[in-house]
């Protein structure tokens, strides 16, 4: 049972006053996308949503608790930022098999015997992940090598290995072709369709026809919020 | 309870607010009875002449300047832990006056070696730990103003002080060592002379005048914060 | 957090992180670089007196780690930061506080390597008698560790600001002069054949005091949501 509810938030930014008295909530099943020109504080709000940023004002609430204070919140959050969010100097391979234990395999829902059994498992997921994203050739290149369009694809090989209800995305569209933006918002309905939110930013078209989108406004003047 | 009432900044600013005037006339006082009576009423040392007055000015800045630390650490712990507006209030109301009261006293304390060892600058146990004491400052001021966002400056100062606390006796303890390492015996200046109450309660009446000082400049900046705060929200 | 596969989690990331530190391998090349031209310049600029040297020198060689110290802490959390990897463990906070002590562990390793290897042709430079070297070394590893644990913490204050490097330094400073006089303290007592053992004693327990308590302040400090994207 997923839901994300936001309280009265204002946020802040080097001082100056993004947006204030903010309250809406995304329900199980919901896809959230906020909108709005450059600088006007999108990604500040997503980063107050994950909890990095602190609000200057209000609460978020993850199934009725304050995101601050729940554990659970950060098990079931993925968060995916315009930076590249893994070691550029290790192979795609390497980082999502990290990103794997980090993230405790036993979440995928399999109970596992040994750590050898750990290990087959984790390279078996990343493989399959890999092929789905036509990235098995460059498997082992070093990820600072590979191409910007290259580096956000792999970043959606996170989106295939966990499952997490809460998906917070910052412009998961940008540098990809047509497949890419088809894949993704394949996933992000697949991902509603278990139950889970999706909130994300974009400036490109996207297709999810089938899912219940919201928009969220940023205007030009500060406060000028609005949904549709 | 008694104490959160006391913080908070309604009341506070009320109890500023009284406080101010007393506080100016007493350090007022204290400030012309304790520079009278040390800078003209007290006899010349027999040791060092004249020269020894301005123990009058080092002794209150230098022990004002750990004062003033000491009471930024131990705000920082409790608005780390209580998360109190008001402390950082405080905090920032001491920084620039703990700032001026170590140069101060860091300034004094060369005039006051160059008459005595012949040298504007000694590396004596205090002096070198007031000079520490001064980066220790400096620090806190350089990070509050790189840090944009206020409320992430009050943090990150708040977690720098709180170590800097930690910090101090360790720092006062290993310059003890380096200086009897490298000199031998501390030079004991005044102790002899300061039995004489002629010269001893000038001292501490020019002491309790920093104190009174300081504390008055801190309140006059927690009403202004106090204000700004209530005009904002 | 101390779940069965903990101890798997920490070898498998200590084994990424040095992984990736020999990818980048000028982060190791230039800290020997800094010391080969330290040992070039100081005999060429000095006056070749042995006798002034001989009572400076343990200082001078500490004020050179310092130095390098200082010129090298900018880069302790940055990658990670620039590249997001630090976001995603803060998002991820059952790993936070090992993946802190890792990374502060092997930038230690990434510089107490060429130091080791250069201190003896900079002790001979700097004319530190062959008698204190022992002592020297055990300085250097028992106060390095310090200097990197404390610098992590002003680094991690500190951490998206530009021209973060002069900063970092003005923080660090107080809290590197105990650390300091002890170890060349403890350098000098030896070079005249005395037992340096209390000063090594006290540096123990400054390198103690850092390592358990430094990880624990970063984390703190990275999850205040301090630092700006």
């Amino acid at each position: 049972m997923a839901l994300l509810a936001v309280e009265d938030l204002s946020g802040r930014r080097n001082g100056r006053l993004l947006f204030e008295r903010l309250t809406f909530q995304v329900a199980a099943g919901q896809a959230l996308h906020i909108l709005g020109p450059n600088g006007v504080g999108k990604t500040s709000l997503l980063r107050i949503l994950t909890g990095l940023a602190a609000p200057a004002h209000g609460y978020i609430l993850w199934n009725g608790v304050v995101v601050a204070r729940s554990p659970c919140f950060k098990k079931n959050l993925l968060y995916i930022s315009h930076k590249l969010g893994m070691k550029s100097a290790l192979t795609p391979f390497e980082n999502l098999h990290l990103f794997l234990l980090r993230r405790g395999i036993g979440h995928v829902g399999q109970s596992l015997k040994s750590l050898k059994q750990l290990k087959q498992y984790a390279k078996s997921r990343i493989r399959e992940a890999l092929l789905a994203l036509d990235l098995m050739p460059h498997a082992n290149t070093i990820t600072g090598l590979l191409s910007v369009g290259q580096q956000r694809r792999l970043l959606l090989a996170k989106l295939l290995l966990t499952k997490a209800d809460c998906w917070i995305l910052d412009e998961p569209f940008t540098a990809l072709d047509t497949k890419g933006i088809y894949f993704i918002s394949t996933l992000i309905e697949e991902q509603l369709e278990r139950g889970g939110i999706a909130v994300f930013t974009s400036h490109q078209s996207f297709f999810l026809p089938k899912a219940a989108v919201r928009k969220l406004f940023f205007g030009d003047t500060l406060g000028d919020v609005s949904f549709s | 309870m008694k104490i959160r009432r006391f913080l908070s900044t309604k009341y506070f600013d009320q109890l500023a607010s009284r406080s101010i005037p007393i506080l100016a006339i007493v350090a007022l006082i204290l400030s012309s009875y304790g520079s009278v009576g040390g800078l003209y009423l007290a006899p010349s040392d027999y040791q060092q002449g004249d020269a020894f007055r301005i123990i009058y000015v080092h002794v209150p800045s230098a022990f004002l300047s750990l004062l003033v630390y000491l009471v930024m650490g131990l705000s920082a712990i409790m608005g780390l832990i209580f998360r109190i507006k008001l402390f950082d209030m405080f905090i920032a109301g001491s920084v620039w006056p703990g700032t001026c009261f170590t140069l101060l006293a860091l300034v004094t304390g060369c005039l006051w070696a160059k008459p005595m060892w012949g040298a504007w600058w000694v590396w004596d146990a205090r002096l070198t730990s007031e000079l520490i004491l001064l980066f220790l400052y400096l620090g806190v001021l350089a990070l509050r103003s790189a840090i944009l966002e206020p409320k992430a400056a009050a943090q990150a100062s708040a977690v720098l002080l709180m170590l800097g606390l930690l910090n101090l006796p360790i720092i006062h303890y290993s310059v003890y060592w380096w200086n009897t390492l490298h000199q031998g015996a501390s030079i004991r200046l005044l102790e002899p002379s300061l039995i004489a109450p002629s010269m001893l309660y000038p001292l501490l009446a020019m002491i309790a005048a920093f104190m009174a000082y300081y504390l008055l400049v801190v309140l006059l900046h927690v009403r202004g914060e106090i204000l700004l705060h209530t005009l904002e929200a | 957090m101390f779940n069965r596969f903990f101890f798997s989690r920490v070898i498998v990331n200590l084994g990424y992180e040095l992984l990736s530190v020999c990818r980048r391998y000028q982060d190791i090349v230039y800290p020997l670089l800094f010391l080969i031209i330290t040992v070039v310049l100081f005999p060429l600029s000095s006056n070749a007196d042995l006798q002034a040297i001989e009572k400076i020198a343990p200082g001078v060689f500490w004020v050179i780690i310092l130095f390098l110290l200082m010129l090298t802490l900018e880069q302790l959390f940055r990658e990670d930061w620039q590249e997001g990897e630090l976001e995603q463990l803060i998002l991820n906070q059952t790993d936070l506080l090992s993946a802190v002590f890792i990374k502060l562990f092997v930038f230690c390793l990434m510089l107490a390597v060429p130091v080791t290897i250069m201190a003896p042709i900079l002790s001979l430079t700097l004319s530190i008698p062959m008698m204190a070297l022992k002592t020297l070394l055990i300085s250097l590893w028992l106060g390095m560790p310090t200097l990197v644990f404390l610098g992590g913490i002003a680094r991690v204050l500190t951490l998206g600001l530009r021209h973060s490097g002069l900063l970092i330094v003005l923080l660090v400073l107080p809290f590197y002069v105990p650390v300091l006089i002890f170890a060349s303290g403890a350098v000098t007592l030896a070079s005249m054949g005395l037992a340096a053992n209390a000063s090594l004693a006290w540096l123990g327990v400054f390198l103690l005091l850092s390592v358990s308590l430094a990880p624990f302040v970063i984390s703190f400090v990275l999850r205040l949501g301090i630092s700006d994207f």
